[in-house]
């Protein structure tokens, strides 16, 4: 039985997770800075390396208590190496090549999509090779299909602002708190989406816009104000998510159904909006969908080590060399 | 006696060292403009091998928390964190500008680090010929604290300050020009790698050794961010 520490560190959440065969987690624990960057509006990422280094040791040790373990019981070290806010990945990057190399362990690094990507084998340990990942968070918006574990086929991305990101801006402009996907999911819930704000279609590729959206809904606001005209905060919020996920749920199933994929996964922060899972479900009812409950679509370590037990078993090592990449590319492997 | 591992990577340099007692028992150097994250961890296996030390034969990680650049601090702290876990050993921070000033103590003049600290400033302090602190850490512009150094030499002897640190060369010139016939450069073999000195200055003081989740980096400046929220919240509270 491997016993695999994981850690992650890429954005505003330390997380450390001790992961076994089968997709078993034996501990869990995320440290989140949300109220931290909520008096900013949005993550700062030097407040955030900083809440990083002060957070790491506590949080591995809880970790490896969680799990009954002491360090020399836990046979590798996995991190996240990228993409991310380069400071915070730094952090992760130097303590866990540090762990790894006193304790004597091997070391795996490990690609924070493939990470999201990896989260449904958490609770769904029966998903196979190959399906289509909808990859959507504050950092990322992408189509991809995942081959088979560490190989992946990204098929397209936003072209600026991620899905998250929009989500986040927006809810700034409508006075909602950061983060800004769920407090949009829950206003949405109150109102309807009465105004027709744009998608950016991009036809004939998977790639994303939303920096649009947000112009859109930006001036939307200053018209209403300098009208004096009144309008429902719900209604706006309920309209502009429209606008992102019809493009992420049609673009998703599209992608599955070229690439006859029978299952789309949902990974990232902002599938663990509902309102995005039931409109892929409905626009591909034949297909199978499957997402991950919502502590493992945000940010967490046990994802990281999901990812980083197909590593290990393909020996797929790091090296004490191993640098923190902010913009690491969606990698494939022969 | 208890072996330390010294370890600074908060300037341009990255150094490593180990220190038993008052003995410098190995140290390693590198001024190559390569990240010091890519560049600790192979540097510290090749040392320990050379030196013939396991990593289980370290018995206290020093680190030089700040102040410094800020990526640099944490590269340095959470590896020597990662380090003192992995290890089960504890850690002690040691301010880089006292590792710097160590590195050219006892030579018969008062010791000014300079750091980087960008935004035309350096991070800076003052120490005695012998290395005992006189000024607090501090961020200045060199014009700044050439001024305050001239006021200092003119009422104290020996009437002579040295000048180490990643910054010492940029500014020298200027300091030179300010404090003729007072200021020296310390050799640049000296000026950039604060290892030796943060391992046998921690050494000396076993005591202050902490668990490995209670070191903190000593930044000494907030980040922008925290500076124009300060400033904003300062302003309405005039208004």
């Amino acid at each position: 039985m491997v016993k695999i520490l994981a850690i992650e560190s890429s954005c505003d959440e330390t997380a450390a997770a001790v992961i076994t065969d089968g997709y078993r987690l034996l501990a869990n624990v995320v440290a989140t800075q949300i109220p931290v960057h909520q008096l900013y509006g949005g993550v700062v990422p030097e407040i955030a390396s900083r809440e990083h280094l002060n957070a790491v040791v506590p949080v591995v040790n809880r970790a490896l208590a969680e799990a009954g373990l002491a360090l020399s019981e836990v046979d590798a070290v996995a991190v996240t190496q990228g993409p991310g806010l380069i400071g915070s990945l730094l952090v992760g990057v130097s303590y866990a090549k540090a762990l790894a190399f006193a304790a004597g362990k091997p070391l795996l690094a490990v690609h924070h999509l493939e990470g999201h990507m990896s989260a449904p084998f958490l609770e769904h340990p029966e998903l196979r090779f190959p399906y289509l990942a909808l990859v959507v968070s504050g950092s990322h918006s992408g189509v991809a299909v995942a081959e088979a574990p560490g190989r992946y086929q990204l098929l397209g991305q936003s072209r600026d602002d991620a899905a998250g990101e929009a989500f986040d801006k927006i809810a700034r402009a409508l006075g909602l708190p950061y983060p800004g996907g769920p407090a949009i999911q829950q206003t949405a819930g109150e109102g309807e989406a009465v105004y027709d704000f744009p998608s950016a279609w991009l036809e004939g590729t998977y790639d994303f816009s939303f920096s649009g959206l947000k112009s859109a809904v930006l001036n939307f606001l200053n018209q209403k104000k300098m009208k004096g005209e009144a309008f429902r905060t719900a209604d706006v919020a309920a309209s502009a998510q429209e606008a992102i996920i019809r493009v992420l749920a049609a673009k998703a199933v599209r992608a599955a159904r070229e690439y006859d994929l029978d299952t789309i996964v949902l990974a990232g922060g902002v599938a663990a909006n509902q309102a995005l899972r039931e409109r892929v479900q409905s626009l591909a009812p034949e297909r199978r969908v499957v997402y991950p409950s919502p502590k493992f679509c945000t940010d967490n370590a046990a994802m990281i080590g999901a990812a980083a037990l197909a590593k290990w078993q393909r020996g797929e090592f790091a090296d004490l060399s191993l640098n923190a990449e902010a913009n690491l590319p969606l990698y494939f492997y022969a | 006696m208890a072996k330390v591992l010294g370890i600074d990577t908060a300037g341009k340099g990255l150094s490593l060292a180990v220190a038993e007692g008052d003995k410098l028992l190995a140290s390693a150097c590198l001024n190559v403009g390569l990240t010091h994250s890519q560049r600790l961890l192979p540097l510290l296996a090749a040392l320990l091998e050379g030196a013939a030390l396991r990593p289980a034969d370290i018995d206290l990680i020093a680190v030089t928390n700040g102040p410094g650049s800020f990526t640099g601090l944490r590269i340095g702290l959470a590896t020597a964190k990662g380090l003192a876990a992995g290890l089960g050993c504890k850690l002690l921070p040691v301010s880089t500008l006292e590792a710097a000033a160590y590195a050219v103590r006892g030579m018969g003049a008062y010791i000014c680090p300079v750091l980087d600290a960008r935004r035309n400033e350096v991070y800076t302090a003052l120490y005695t010929p012998e290395g005992a602190e006189l000024w607090p850490p501090a961020a200045l512009a060199p014009e700044k604290l050439a001024e305050q150094l001239r006021e200092f030499l003119a009422a104290n002897q020996p009437r002579r300050v040295m000048f180490v640190g990643d910054a010492a060369e940029l500014y020298i010139e200027r300091l030179l020009a300010a404090l003729p016939d007072m200021a020296l450069l310390a050799p640049a073999e000296r000026r950039l790698f604060g290892a030796p000195g943060c391992a046998l200055l921690a050494a000396e003081r076993l005591e202050q050794a902490l668990p490995p989740e209670r070191a903190e980096a000593f930044y000494l400046r907030l980040s922008e961010a925290e500076r124009n929220r300060n400033a904003r919240l300062a302003a309405e509270a005039r208004q």
